[in-house]
């Protein structure tokens, strides 16, 4: 399997050079550059994709259609928008087991994407699943190593989601290995992110800064958001007693302008307003990231949102509220494969671990 | 405690600069031209009696590949060639900018170098460099300078007679295809066109620079045609305005930005969607980029503009513009002023303001939801698609005669949405196209009362379920039907069916009828049924909906001959089979073939 961009370089040099093809065909590549253009702009881009999708279905190119629906998969999902992108991603791979995609990058990727989305999704109840397309992937990846960084950022992700320190450890050695050969910038960022996620759950608000700090380097390499690292070191301030730097960086995380909503976002901001001693704040927060999340798909955010919201209520003494977000999570169980898994993580401690500190005192 | 001071590895130092410094080497040649400008302004600066016509030219000589670049300029004394020429970072050009800059600010600005790092670019393109010089001052001497770019010079007695400069510059190998006279006059009109003193190519009598901007030439648009035509672009722009210096208030101050220039509108948007409001940047006549995505405002795309402001801060290189306080206020001045030329362009020239607007619709719109200023003059005028053509916000309402607006927006409107739509005189907007959902939101925003209705999930409204025991034989004729079919009633009446496919039908099948010969990578399956089960629990079906209208007398009549067991079934199979294909879903070859064959039989049934 050749590399991702090199196949599409090759097919894009085959329709300049063969006089076959017509302004169409070039029409459709010229759309799917646009997209590429920006990559925080996802709604053009995915307006983008639409087009060349539908150029490459007109002229019959089923290898760029699927080509577009890789893309067109991922960049719903960044924009949040799960079950949009599984309806894609998963009509792509029921397609992309045809014998004319074989060894080709995008079969690979529509496969990877929709690994991700469940890891996003479901990750308990999918574990399984994950895992084994996970290996499939590295084992099928040829000479495209991204594809294999990319299924051990899923695990990665995954045991961090699952809340197996050890493994997550180990998961995050492996691809921390695997970056160091292959410089990939993005990873880099993701490997401080889930490295500073588990720090702050742990409470050890030293190793938050740190791995922040790390997160945040390297600005022109990597394109991914510096918002979640600036909350995640403002949690780690605040806790740390330093309210002042904590408000100013908290500040200046909110200034920065992305259209991707990141929901762990939601999550950073309201711990941080629990540390403040400010649960209100916290709750209204978390509503309206109920809002932002609804009819999506992304059940597990959803999930961890409400669970959250229950025991806020909870620890300020709001019984009502508390019962009425304990049913919700009840009903939020339903969209799991494997409820009971689930509910064995208990996110309640989780997170009254933070906020049974901060607003006692 | 010991003070030490760096150790430079100066030829290290002088390749980084000049080779990395720079990304295009002929960059260098902007440089030098710079440098023979400057010196000819610093001449009519300090000797203000020479009357001389200005001059600079480049010679080439083929055979020995040399380039020579020579100015009646002021020259460099022996000691000025010593600080300003061989000290890196050290330039006279802004030294003495920086002594007029309050006092002379015309002849401020005809003064271009800045860095003192331009002259180093010269080793980009030449492998030993030559520097011919003599001073206008009393009693200078001519001197020779001499540089292979290593640490050390060579400094000796010159034997020009004329006042000026001359750079010979021995060409590195790579860089050899500049010993050519249209390459070099192409170069010039690139870097130097603006500037004002005459820029001559070998012995030319002609100058290659135009030496004046167009927007301060005496006809604009005939110098912008010509301008833009040296830079391969032949279009002639629908409209242009020339750009003036901007009073911006501020909190508590106000501030004039000093600004000239043009913005023009292309007739046409290019290629799909390459359009990014492009902008070419000049910072006191001298080019230095091109392309630049950020002085015109986001939703002014479709348009271009050729920027010239002092205020805009190059990078050393000068290839860029630094992202800095002065570029944010000469992007305030232009968006200020390109609004209100718009503005005036509105109400007075309705008939050009029309073309822009059909010209470059779909970016106008996409970029018009972001400013509510332009959004106001946009809103009435600019076309949106839809099922029933073109259609303003205005017409597409007074035709539906209420204020709901249907829209698609994932996928382009399926045909049975746009037929169920059409009956109810509510045609459908395309907004698959990105910017058209947040043109249509700001609309609904602005206007009380007006209601955005994604179409696909009002289709449900539009046909009401009928119970009615006169369809029941007629609904047993279907009983082998894949659908499922029911009796609706929905207009127009003369429309006696339609099939309705849900979004992902096609996959729910494809997921239930899957071949197991063709086997899914491990973990997949589970994946692809989850998926199904989320569709299914949102109501998908893989099957399809026949809906039968009650209100068809078609539908009536055959119905009644199925109650009385006198189905015409030519009839029926001519309807049943004309719904299958009109229906939302691609049929493959197969079914196509199967459609036809059973098609063929009933017409042949009529024959008989």
């Amino acid at each position: 399997m050749t590399d991702v961009f090199d196949w599409y370089e090759e097919y894009r040099d085959k329709i300049y050079e063969d006089d076959r093809y017509t302004h169409r065909h070039v029409q459709m590549l010229d759309f799917f550059d646009d997209s590429m253009i920006d990559e925080d702009d996802l709604r053009h881009n995915i307006a983008c994709l639409r087009k060349a999708r539908r150029l490459s279905v007109a002229l019959g190119e089923d290898l760029f259609t699927l080509w577009c629906d890789a893309f067109l998969g991922g960049e719903l999902h960044s924009l949040g928008e799960y079950k949009k992108s599984r309806e894609v991603l998963s009509d792509a791979v029921l397609r992309a087991r045809k014998p004319i995609y074989a060894n080709t990058p995008q079969q690979l990727i529509v496969h990877v994407y929709l690994a991700t989305s469940f890891v996003m999704t479901d990750p308990i109840g999918f574990e399984k699943e994950i895992r084994e397309l996970c290996q499939f992937v590295s084992k099928n990846k040829g000479e495209c190593w991204e594809h294999e960084s990319r299924a051990l950022e899923l695990i990665a992700f995954l045991e961090v989601e699952r809340r197996d320190q050890k493994a997550a450890e180990a998961a995050t050695e492996k691809l921390q290995e695997h970056v160091s050969v292959y410089f990939e910038s993005g990873r880099h960022w993701l490997l401080s992110y889930n490295q500073a996620k588990v720090a702050m759950r742990n409470k050890d608000w030293d190793a938050t800064i740190r791995y922040s700090d790390e997160g945040m380097l390297d600005p022109d390499l990597c394109n991914e958001p510096k918002k979640s690292f600036h909350f995640l070191r403002a949690c780690a301030l605040a806790a740390l007693g330093d309210k002042k730097a904590a408000k100013s960086l908290f500040r200046k995380g909110t200034n920065i302008r992305r259209d991707i909503p990141d929901a762990d976002d939601y999550m950073f901001c309201a711990i941080y307003w629990i540390i403040l001693g400010e649960p209100q704040t916290a709750i209204d927060l978390r509503i309206s990231e109920l809002k932002e999340l609804k009819s999506k798909g992304r059940y597990w955010e959803q999930y961890k949102a409400t669970v959250h919201l229950a025991q806020l209520y909870e620890a300020i003494g709001d019984t009502r509220n508390m019962n009425r977000w304990k049913r919700a999570v009840e009903k939020c169980l339903t969209n799991f494969r494997n409820p009971k898994a689930i509910l064995a993580i208990d996110l309640h401690r989780e997170f009254t671990l933070i906020t049974s500190e901060f607003l006692r005192s | 405690m010991t003070n030490a001071k760096f150790d430079l590895h100066l030829p290290g130092l002088i390749k980084i600069l000049a080779e990395n410094l720079y990304s295009d080497p002929r960059v260098g040649l902007r440089e030098l031209l710079q440098n023979s400008h400057d010196s000819i302004s610093r001449r009519q600066i300090e000797q203000p009696k020479w009357r001389d016509a200005p001059s600079i030219r480049i010679h080439v000589n083929k055979t020995k590949n040399t380039i020579e670049i020579q100015d009646n300029g002021s020259g460099l004394t022996r000691e000025e060639t010593v600080t300003y020429l061989a000290t890196i970072g050290r330039g006279y050009t802004r030294e003495l900018r920086e002594r007029l800059a309050f006092a002379d600010t015309e002849r401020y600005n005809a003064l271009i170098g800045q860095f003192g790092l331009g002259f180093l670019s010269a080793f980009l393109l030449a492998e030993s460099v030559e520097v011919e010089t003599l001073s206008y001052k009393p009693k200078s001497t001519p001197v020779l300078w001499k540089s292979q770019g290593s640490e050390s010079y060579q400094l000796n007695e010159g034997e020009r007679t004329e006042i000026g400069t001359t750079v010979r510059l021995k060409l590195k190998p790579a860089m050899r295809y500049l010993v050519n006279e249209s390459t070099l006059d192409e170069l010039v009109k690139r870097f130097a066109d603006l500037l004002t003193h005459p820029v001559y190519v070998s012995t030319n009598s002609h100058r290659s620079n135009s030496g004046i901007a167009p927007w301060n030439a005496e006809n604009i648009a005939e110098s912008l045609q010509e301008f833009l035509t040296s830079r391969g672009n032949d279009d002639e722009p629908l409209w242009f305005m020339r750009l003036t210096d901007q009073t911006l208030s501020l909190e508590q101050e106000t501030i004039t930005v000093p600004l000239a220039g043009i913005i023009y509108i292309p007739p046409r948007s290019i290629a799909s969607v390459q359009e990014h409001g492009d902008a070419m940047v000049f910072i006191r006549n001298m080019f230095i980029r091109e392309g630049d995505r950020r002085l015109l405002p986001r939703w002014a795309r479709f348009a271009r503009a050729i920027v010239e402001s002092p205020m805009l801060t190059p990078t050393v290189s000068r290839e860029d513009i630094h992202e800095d306080e002065n570029l944010n206020l000469v992007t305030q001045a232009i968006e200020q002023q390109f609004l209100a030329a718009f503005d005036q362009l509105s109400r007075e020239r309705s008939s050009r303001w029309n073309q822009i607007l059909d010209a470059h619709a779909n970016l106008i719109m996409a970029w018009g939801a972001e400013n509510r200023d332009f959004f106001n003059r946009i809103v009435k005028r600019v076309k949106l698609p839809t099922s029933r053509g073109q259609l303003t916000i205005g017409e597409y309402l007074k035709q539906t005669k209420s204020k709901s607006i249907y829209f698609q927006a994932d996928e382009t409107p399926r045909l049975s949405d746009q037929v169920l739509l059409e009956g109810c005189g509510k045609p459908v907007i395309d907004a698959t196209w990105y910017g058209i959902l947040p043109f249509l939101e700001r609309y609904e925003a602005e206007n009380k009362g007006v209601r955005l209705v994604q179409a696909d999930t009002d289709i449900p409204s539009l046909i009401r379920t009928v119970k009615d025991k006169k369809f029941q034989a007629f609904l047993g004729c279907f009983k082998n039907s894949p659908y499922s079919v029911q009796i609706g009633e929905f207009e127009p009446a003369s429309l006696p069916a339609v099939l309705v496919f849900d979004r992902n039908a096609e996959f729910l099948r494809q997921v239930a009828e899957r071949d197991e010969d063709l086997a899914l990578p491990p973990g997949v399956e589970a994946l692809l049924d989850s998926c199904a089960e989320e569709m299914q629990a949102d109501g998908q079906t893989p099957q399809g909906t026949l809906y039968l209208n009650a209100k068809s007398s078609l539908i009536n009549k055959l119905a009644k001959q199925a109650q009385n067991d006198t189905l015409n079934d030519t009839a029926f199979q001519l309807l049943y089979q004309a719904v299958r294909l009109f229906s939302d879903r691609q049929m493959d070859a197969k079914r196509c073939m199967e459609v036809w064959a059973d098609l063929c039989k009933s017409l042949e049934t009529l024959l008989k």
